[in-house]
């Protein structure tokens, strides 16, 4: 039976990633031939027993490499203690304290326009005492947490804003002694001088969405009465900034739509209201899915995070090029997380789930209780409890080992490195297969991508040092 | 005895070796936590454990008014400032009421200085117990031979209740009439007689903190002839992992060659519990101190398992009786000295077994 394994080759070398282990193993071309013809060959194959390339298959072989898939059984390790867990270490809730917004964005997941069914405006206010008994749920929930954090949620938030006053109160007393970590998502046009000073004063993060320059940005994010609401997010933002002392309470995100012209958001990045502000950005989604990114747009970011590849090795102020590379190039280039070797066990998950709920629990305007603020809050199989009820166990480790109605990922090479959950198979009160499998190739892709940029990583170290070495006149 | 009571503010996890093993000569009155997520509640709450018998309470001004001595716990100046100015608060409240205030929180120096006149112009006793015992001018290395059997007493993790089991063996040894010393990092070694708050990382270099230790093991065998020495080391023994290195166990090595180690206990989480586990840790203390671990104690905590970079690993705590049972099943089936030292049962088991071990020789060469 062929390893699950992935076998790359790149102008400068041959590898391939072992699943079981999270590992890419450079090799020389005839191991790489032999592994790509794994099947045709068959395990002895044609290749003479004794050849080099048979020699050294079996001696990565006895080295625990090139096996055999052999995940016994889906299920996620968090399982076991998944009723501690959530009893005792909920590290962060957000409380959605409003379903109304001041805003139409063309592209928001409760407008009429692009409703994709996982959400709908409506008037639903939370009320104090739903918001008491949510901070009451958390603090039950999270007595292992030495950190609590608390989030603001809509609709937009501010439009709540005595609301946020008394719970901020509520909490202060409820957790003193602790840090306190509070933090707001707003579309900005609210921040009045009160409200800055008073989210400044009380060391709120507060994450202003801002699109990119003005004609982007106007083209999604509208009032209601369709006028753009650019002009008035820029002019709080550059108060705000000003009031704040520590740059890094505010930050902006931006929702990328890959139709526009990627020099043009790309550049947005350089606006000095910007600076010194951490700027995060995502990419817009459609019926629950990223959008397809256009040619150009894709080349321009590869060629990008290619030349913040280089800037890295060659200069040695490195500053990546482009705002929108930066996050995620930074994240693999300095602080790899994603190929930390580890021995997959026999019964296992793949890598996408956390355990619902843990992360960033949401409790919405009625007190019901959902994974996180990205999931459908009308798919009953996402409600994962309620404030009174509690959480509904069955429910969330069916959501955690969303795997299982999918057999087939014991099979895949992308096992370890897999980026989907229970999310993307939410179809009404059921975990939907067919759904969820229509993630599975750009999964793939977001697994190969971080696999190839290691790579490229390795190979412009190793061709640093050869550099380095001549400079030095050592050969 | 007359004992003192004790109001112990603002109470946390940390403090709860004290419940457990508080001086004879002090009675706890009252437990009191800064926030009100604690009011009301069993304190065994905070580690899932079994009752402790003492609830938390939120009222610190009652606390005051009901005891003689106020504890101010040990809390750096960070979580300080998450309680603004409680914590002032309370120590006036305590040294206007002439109260005797020990205070482990560390203070700025003009604060600190502040509640020492405000306790001389009322009478009051306030003791600032935050500095480590004090230390020689000059280091001397020199070879140093030790009398009494020292246990080393290492943690896989931070908080793996080390401490309270240290505090425990001291209390048990005290029991069989044996004179313990224990030395660790602890600030509340100051509450309690032979016992010694050491920092090992004064920035002094590593070298003269091991010294140190050296110099101090002997100082306490010299005046102190104590039967048996606990030494419990600072940080975690090992690299947690690739994410959490700790110091690389780096103190812990270098001390296991300055003291010779009799009986090493290692603290551990509940993901210890598997005989693959022990026998590969084992086999790596060998190879890396020069010594076994003689007893594995379980906590009844499990890693939490976190995407973001930490400075140390995350845990939850799980039902101590699932883990009490699983350690008794795993040294049942395999022999290996697996237990968990918080159950009474299994830290008498495990004491029976170390004392045989340092103090009844049928033989030996003098």
């Amino acid at each position: 039976m062929k390893p699950l394994i992935y076998p790359l080759k790149t102008p400068l070398g041959y590898y391939f990633y072992e699943t079981q282990r999270n590992e890419i193993i450079a090799v020389n071309e005839g191991i790489y031939e032999r592994i790509v013809n794994w099947e045709s060959e068959g395990e002895t194959g044609d290749v003479q027993a004794g050849s080099e390339a048979a020699l050294a298959v079996e001696e990565l072989k006895d080295l625990g490499y090139l096996r055999e898939p052999y995940i016994e059984k889906l299920e996620h390790p968090a399982t076991k203690y998944l009723d501690i867990i959530l009893e005792r270490r909920v590290s962060k809730i957000l409380l959605q304290l409003t379903q109304r917004c001041n805003l139409r964005c063309r592209y928001c997941v409760y407008s009429e326009e692009k409703n994709f069914g996982t959400r709908s405006h409506s008037n639903k206010d939370m009320s104090y005492e739903t918001a008491k008994k949510a901070v009451d749920f958390y603090m039950e929930h999270s007595v292992d947490c030495e950190e609590k954090a608390i989030g603001f949620y809509g609709g937009e938030p501010l439009l709540q804003f005595g609301l946020i006053k008394k719970i901020i109160a509520y909490c202060n007393d409820v957790f003193r002694g602790h840090k306190i970590i509070y933090s707001i998502t707003t579309n900005g046009t609210l921040l009045t001088d009160e409200i800055m000073d008073f989210l400044v004063k009380n060391q709120v993060y507060i994450t202003v969405s801002l699109d990119g320059p003005k004609e982007i940005h106007d083209k999604n994010r509208r009032f209601v009465n369709d006028a753009g609401t650019y002009d008035a997010v820029i002019r709080n933002l550059e108060k705000l900034k000003h009031k704040c002392e520590d740059k890094l309470q505010c930050a902006v995100n931006m929702v990328v739509d890959p139709d526009n012209d990627y020099q043009e958001v790309s550049n947005f990045f350089h606006e000095p209201v910007l600076k010194g502000l951490n700027v995060r950005w995502n990419m817009v989604e459609e019926e629950n899915e990223i959008k397809r990114t256009s040619e150009q747009f894709e080349s321009a970011y590869e060629y990008q995070t290619f030349l913040g590849y280089v800037r890295y090795f060659r200069e040695e102020n490195f500053d990546a090029p482009d705002g929108l590379v930066k996050g995620a190039f930074e994240g693999r280039a300095i602080s790899d997380s994603h190929f930390q070797a580890f021995e997959l066990p026999g019964v296992t998950a793949p890598g996408g789930p956390c355990v619902p709920g843990k992360m960033r629990l949401l409790a919405d305007c009625d007190g019901n209780l959902f994974p996180c603020e990205r999931v459908s809050e009308t798919s009953s199989c996402m409600k994962i409890g309620s404030l009174d009820a509690g959480f509904d166990l069955e429910k969330v480790s069916r959501i955690l080992n969303v795997s299982q109605i999918t057999e087939e990922c014991r099979n895949c090479w992308a096992f370890a490195l897999c980026s989907v959950c229970g999310k993307h198979a939410a179809d009404g009160d059921a975990l939907c297969a067919e759904l969820k499998r229509k993630q599975c190739s750009g999964a793939r892709g977001n697994a190969w991508r971080q696999i190839a940029d290691r790579i490229l990583l390795y190979e412009n170290m190793a061709h640093e040092k050869k550099m380095r070495k001549k400079k030095e006149g050592k050969f | 005895m007359n004992k003192e009571k004790v109001c112990i503010v603002p109470f946390t996890k940390k403090e709860i070796p004290l419940l457990a093993c508080m001086p004879d000569n002090y009675e706890i009155s009252s437990v009191v936590s800064a926030g009100t997520e604690l009011e009301g509640k069993e304190i065994s709450f905070l580690t899932n454990r079994r009752e402790l018998g003492f609830t938390a309470s939120t009222d610190w001004r009652n606390g005051i008014r009901e005891c003689g001595i106020i504890i101010i716990t040990d809390i750096g100046m960070e979580k300080e400032r998450h309680l603004g100015d409680l914590l002032y608060e309370i120590i006036g409240q305590a040294l206007g009421e002439r109260k005797k205030v020990i205070c482990f929180a560390e203070l700025e120096e003009a604060r600190r200085r502040e509640f020492e006149i405000l306790a001389k112009q009322n009478g009051a006793i306030f003791t600032y117990a935050c500095d480590p015992y004090g230390k020689r001018e000059k280091t001397r290395f020199e070879k140093i031979r030790f009398q009494a059997p020292v246990i080393y007493l290492g943690e896989m993790t931070q908080e793996c209740d080390g401490y309270e089991i240290a505090l425990k063996l001291m209390k048990r040894f005290e029991q069989d009439n044996l004179r313990g010393a224990l030395i660790s990092e602890d600030k509340y070694n100051a509450l309690y007689e032979h016992q010694y708050f050491m920092q090992f990382h004064d920035g002094n270099g590593l070298e003269h903190s091991v010294e140190e230790v050296k110099a101090l093991v002997n100082g306490i065998e010299e005046v102190e002839k104590p039967d048996v020495i606990i030494l419990k080391l600072p940080w975690p023994m090992t690299a947690f992992d690739h994410n959490i290195p700790y110091d690389y166990g780096v103190h812990a090595f270098i001390i296991s060659q300055a003291v010779h180690a009799d009986y090493c206990v290692y603290c551990g989480l509940s993901e210890m519990l598997s005989e693959d586990f022990i026998s590969n840790i084992n086999e790596h203390f060998r190879h890396k101190f020069g010594y076994p671990i003689d007893a594995f104690h379980i906590s009844n905590q499990i890693l939490d398992v976190v995407y973001e970079p930490q400075e140390k690993a995350e845990t939850i705590y799980i039902p101590m009786g699932r883990v009490e049972g699983e350690a008794r099943a795993l040294r049942e089936q395999t022999g290996e000295p697996v237990y968990q030292l918080l159950n009474e049962n299994d830290f008498e088991l495990f004491y029976q077994g170390l004392k045989k071990e340092l103090f009844d020789f049928s033989y030996g060469r003098i």
